[in-house]
């Protein structure tokens, strides 16, 4: 979202508006108004149409929020400055719905990538606000991203821009914030808990103890290194962005492979391919033959788990 | 399916898989280090939406029988039993000295013990552990920043996949 003026202009007008100046006020509008209103019209965009807010009165019922708020935001940027538009848009919108008695499609549409209900919409808004609420209280870095990048409809650049984080760290906060408000509109508390472990283990504690001697012995050390070692796979998997995984599934769909033929497949380049073939290799996921790579049992297994557990069939 | 989106639907798994986590540490007596664990534990639970994370003196209430009849050792030898992974904070010499005979119990590699490196030369834990991954050292500007909590946090990823993808990590 470039910006055809500077961070320290609308910092400055904002602080002075802050301040009670309102003919900064009056300068920073035309100054944001292209901005807010793309913002504005990102969000209406995405109820349904016939909504009676308009981009203009939107725009205006978040200078009114912003005008009457106690305390006043303490201005740093003007990214912060849109950020905290989107959020109060945000709010603006759930305030009409409550009262309208009717969602946006925008609401419906997160809905239905969060939970499968269907019934009784306004209450799943009101139920889906309850929970952006407390996701708020929870971390707040994820609710903006919720914000920017399903409400306002920005994009993950745009959304780091704003936000000043990696597109990495956005797209992997809204995965989490989507698998963290699907559970809590299903109603869905934490379900791990050591209680049930600590239970089912307390009769083994005692043949555990008296089995250990004093000083590492062999097959301790053996355990170690192969929980190692498995971890260092696991690293790799997930190193350059699950390159190492995706290597493993290319082989697994395309077995036999050279380095070059990996290397072209994977539309990589030698620098990340080569290194990872490496590791794999070291931690037993892959073996080379005659110059052509292909997977190990274990390597075989590894994926068959992961594979069963998105329950999808490898070799679709 | 293209790879990217099965990859993605892997995070998902992981973020959203039940873990059991132990922070093992200096008590409220020790405001700084108590701050330390409670942010790994914050940071834990905001990244895995699954991960029930306790803190060692937070089990006896939850032991069954209230753990009578268990030594310390034992009743320490059970959460470990318990939990998928064991971070421990030993920010003083010898502070988890006790705690490395835990090796030999078969859940020695559950163990994350997270030193300060001033006490790198300090013979407290087995080579083993350090061999192994399971000593990891930290100085005074990765302590007072995020760095040693990202670790973490980075340690309970690995052990996520690994138990998605139902490794002996």
């Amino acid at each position: 979202m470039p910006t055809p003026y500077s961070d320290e202009e609308v910092l400055k007008l904002l602080q002075a508006w802050n301040k009670g100046d309102e003919a900064a006020l009056e300068k920073l509008i035309p100054l944001v108004d292209r901005e807010l209103r793309s913002l504005a019209h990102a969000f209406l965009r995405r109820n349904r149409p016939g909504h009676d807010l308009e981009t203009t009165g939107l725009i205006n019922e978040m200078f009114v929020n912003l005008i009457g708020r106690d305390p006043q935001i303490e201005w740093h940027s003007q990214r912060q400055f849109f950020a905290i538009a989107a959020r109060i848009m945000r709010h603006i919108l759930i305030d009409h719905a409550r009262k309208e008695k009717r969602r946006g499609s925008a609401m419906e549409t997160l809905l239905s990538e969060v939970t499968n209900l269907s019934e009784e919409k306004i209450e799943q808004i009101l139920l889906l606000d309850e929970a952006l609420k407390k996701l708020e209280g929870i971390d707040e870095r994820k609710i903006r991203i919720v914000e920017m990048k399903y409400f306002a409809g920005l994009s993950l650049q745009e959304t780091a821009h704003l936000l000043e984080i990696s597109m990495v760290t956005v797209e992997r906060e809204w995965r989490f914030a989507k698998t963290w408000l699907q559970r809590e509109i299903g109603g869905l508390g934490t379900t791990a808990s050591l209680y049930v472990p600590i239970l089912t283990q307390k009769p083994q504690i005692a043949v555990e103890k008296s089995k250990m001697p004093a000083v590492v012995t062999g097959d301790a050390e053996r355990k170690l290194a192969e929980a190692w070692s498995n971890r260092e796979l696991v690293a790799t998997l997930m190193s350059d962005n699950w390159a190492g995984l995706k290597l493993l599934m290319q082989l697994r769909v395309t077995p036999n492979l050279t380095n070059q033929k990996l290397i072209k497949a994977l539309k990589t380049d030698a620098d990340i391919v080569n290194p990872l073939i490496l590791k794999l290799k070291e931690f037993g996921a892959l073996k080379k033959q005659e110059a052509v790579f292909s997977l190990t049992n274990s390597g075989n297994m590894l994926l068959d788990n992961l594979e069963k557990a998105i329950g999808k069939d490898s070799t679709d | 399916m293209p790879f990217d989106k099965r990859i993605e639907q892997i995070q998902s798994l992981c973020e959203a898989i039940e873990l059991n986590i132990l922070i093992w540490g200096p008590g409220k007596s020790s405001p700084t280090q108590y701050a330390k664990r409670e942010k790994m534990r914050l940071q834990i639970k905001n990244n895995f939406i699954n991960a029930d994370v306790r803190f060692s003196e937070e089990l006896m209430d939850i032991m069954p029988g209230g753990g009578e009849g268990l030594s310390i050792h034992e009743q320490e030898l059970l959460h470990l039993a318990a939990c998928d992974v064991c971070f421990v904070l030993d920010v003083s010499k010898g502070a988890g000295e006790e705690i490395a005979h835990f090796i030999n119990s078969g859940f020695g590699h559950k163990l994350v013990i997270l030193t300060h490196e001033k006490y790198k030369d300090v013979s407290s834990f087995p080579a083993a552990l350090r061999k192994h991954g399971n000593q990891l050292f930290f100085n005074d500007e990765e302590y007072e920043r995020c760095h040693l909590v990202n670790r973490v946090v980075s340690c309970v990823r690995i052990r996520a996949v690994g138990k998605l993808g139902r490794l002996f990590v």
